[in-house]
């Protein structure tokens, strides 16, 4: 029988997390199932690196429970560093240890070290073994990171903004390392990044964080089906607009009227037709890109 | 574990390195001078003048402990391989006993090196200028008393701050505060001033020592 903690090997449930007054993580509750990849994004201090942080054990929740791979965190976290991968968004290594040592050096605690994988790895990413860390490029002491994050064979991969300020090609050879091993193993991955693009690329599902709130949990197909921008051109921009159920967030730049609307239907269509004075109505496809930016905006003007 | 020490063995290099030439300094100074004398000493003496070489060197031993317990802590929470560590599936307790036992014995090697040339010198003294210096049993519980003074308190800095510099540099005012406050106390005191002291030392470096393990043990970030 299938516990809770193998269906959803990610589990935080009213998680709290407060810097003096400030609360960076606010009442965060989410799960991530057994091999999935969460893509989780929000601007800058939307509180994702202290979410990762608490997941990893690296800063205690004020309240609330985490579980990772069936481990209460911070209580279990000895027990949980065997089955957890961690990559940092500024690599943590070393600096004066070379590859093969930093290698030899994380090897040497981890019973199960996959030595073939290791070795995979070092081919694919190019990596130097007699290189110091501190003279690595940014993307190769990435690189480092993700190779020693799992060659452990971890049951749960967490990326906190790995491929940030990296160039198209070494972010492109950064993510097919992480597509390589973690499609080939069934791991449960949480992949925090600014580029979009990336998390519409890796991710079954995406959460928006926003203020330290969860604004949005779902999955990516699911809400770039459901999240449309319904452009109609107003009769009269001084008008007043009725606004259909749904909305998210509203644009108005000249006559040209954009709305976009979440669980889309055709009715949120016909209520705009209906209730305002609009001349055409066109729906538009949106990435995952506008979908976060409107979420965001929409909750901003709501603020 | 072994990985853990010869990680730490890395991380006290600089220390290390510097405590050595710190040591050296005095005895080249001392050997120097010698040499530029030698010919006008009517009774060229090695041994006394080596002993008292060996004085500054139980005095950069205490240095070095401070630099020691500031960087054992703070030094990979400032650079961040303190968050690598952490992801290590080695317990604190492991990570605490790896860098106690290689500050020990490069303690240790230290303190046998002026030692040795302490007694080894001091056999060449006069006997009537050897009673007249304090015991040396009671030299060396005071040196270890303040080494350990020295070690704790950087320690417990170390053990929370993300500067090993402000660690050390606390932990030596700490010791220089120990050694002096007995000067306070009335002559009619009942106890000596130096007995005072080196009580004084003991109590706090152990309690500095306990308090910072006790905290970085309790402690959920790195």
């Amino acid at each position: 029988m299938n516990t809770a903690a193998d269906e959803f090997p990610i589990v935080l449930q009213n998680v709290t997390r407060r810097f003096g007054k400030a609360i960076a993580v606010n009442d965060l509750s989410l799960r991530v199932a057994r091999g999935t990849t969460l893509g989780f994004i929000g601007l800058n201090g939307a509180g994702k690196t202290t979410t990762i942080r608490m997941l990893v054990g690296l800063l205690k929740p004020h309240a609330g429970r985490i579980t990772v791979a069936g481990c209460s965190i911070p209580n279990q976290r000895d027990a949980v560093k065997t089955k957890l991968g961690y990559v940092p968004d500024r690599p943590t290594v070393y600096q004066w240890m070379r590859v093969q040592q930093a290698i030899e050096f994380t090897r040497s605690f981890y019973p199960n070290w996959n030595t073939h994988r290791c070795n995979e790895l070092m081919k694919m990413f190019d990596l130097d073994r007699n290189k110091q860390a501190k003279h690595l490029s940014k993307g190769q002491a990435a690189k480092l990171s993700l190779l020693l994050a799992l060659c452990h064979d971890p049951e749960v991969l967490i990326l906190d903004e790995p491929t940030s300020g990296f160039d198209p090609l070494v972010r492109e050879e950064f993510l097919e390392g992480v597509l390589a091993v973690t499609s080939e193993r069934q791991q449960t991955v949480l992949f925090s990044s600014h580029t979009l693009s990336d998390v519409q690329r890796l991710a079954d599902s995406v959460a928006i964080m926003h203020e330290g709130k969860l604004l949005l949990h779902s999955p990516v197909d699911a809400l770039l089906e459901k999240t449309k921008r319904i452009r109609a051109v107003l009769d009269d921009e001084s008008a007043s607009r009725q606004t259909p159920p749904g909305m998210i967030f509203q644009q108005l730049r000249g006559r040209e009227w954009t709305i976009t609307v979440q669980n889309f239907t055709s009715e949120q269509v016909e209520f705009i037709r209906s209730r305002n004075h609009v001349s055409q109505v066109d729906v538009l496809d949106l990435n995952l890109d506008d979908v976060f930016k409107d979420f965001v905006r929409g909750k901003k003007e709501t603020v | 574990m072994i990985a853990l020490m010869k990680k730490d063995w890395r991380l006290f290099r600089v220390p290390v390195v510097g405590g050595i030439v710190l040591h050296l300094i005095p005895y080249f100074i001392y050997g120097f001078i010698t040499w530029w004398n030698w010919k006008s000493l009517a009774q060229p003496q090695l041994g006394p003048e080596l002993a008292a070489m060996s004085g500054p060197g139980f005095a950069i031993i205490m240095i070095i402990a401070a630099v020691l317990g500031g960087a054992a802590l703070a030094q990979e929470r400032r650079d961040r391989s303190a968050d690598f560590q952490a992801m290590l599936p080695v317990s604190r307790a492991q990570i605490i006993a790896s860098k106690v036992i290689v500050s020990a014995l490069i303690l240790l090697a230290f303190a046998i090196f002026d030692i040795s040339i302490f007694l080894l010198a001091s056999m060449a003294l006069n006997p009537s200028t050897e009673n007249s210096r304090p015991d040396r049993g009671e030299m060396f519980q005071m040196f270890i008393s303040f080494t350990l003074l020295a070690y704790g308190a950087a320690w417990l800095g170390s053990s929370f701050l993300s500067s090993p510099a402000i660690a050390a540099s606390a932990s030596l005012a700490l010791l220089l505060t120990s050694a002096l406050w007995p000067n306070l106390l009335p002559n009619s005191f009942p106890i000596r001033e130096y007995q005072i002291a080196e009580w004084t030392a003991l109590v706090l470096g152990v309690g500095c020592l306990v308090a910072g393990t006790v905290y970085y043990l309790k402690r959920i970030e790195p």
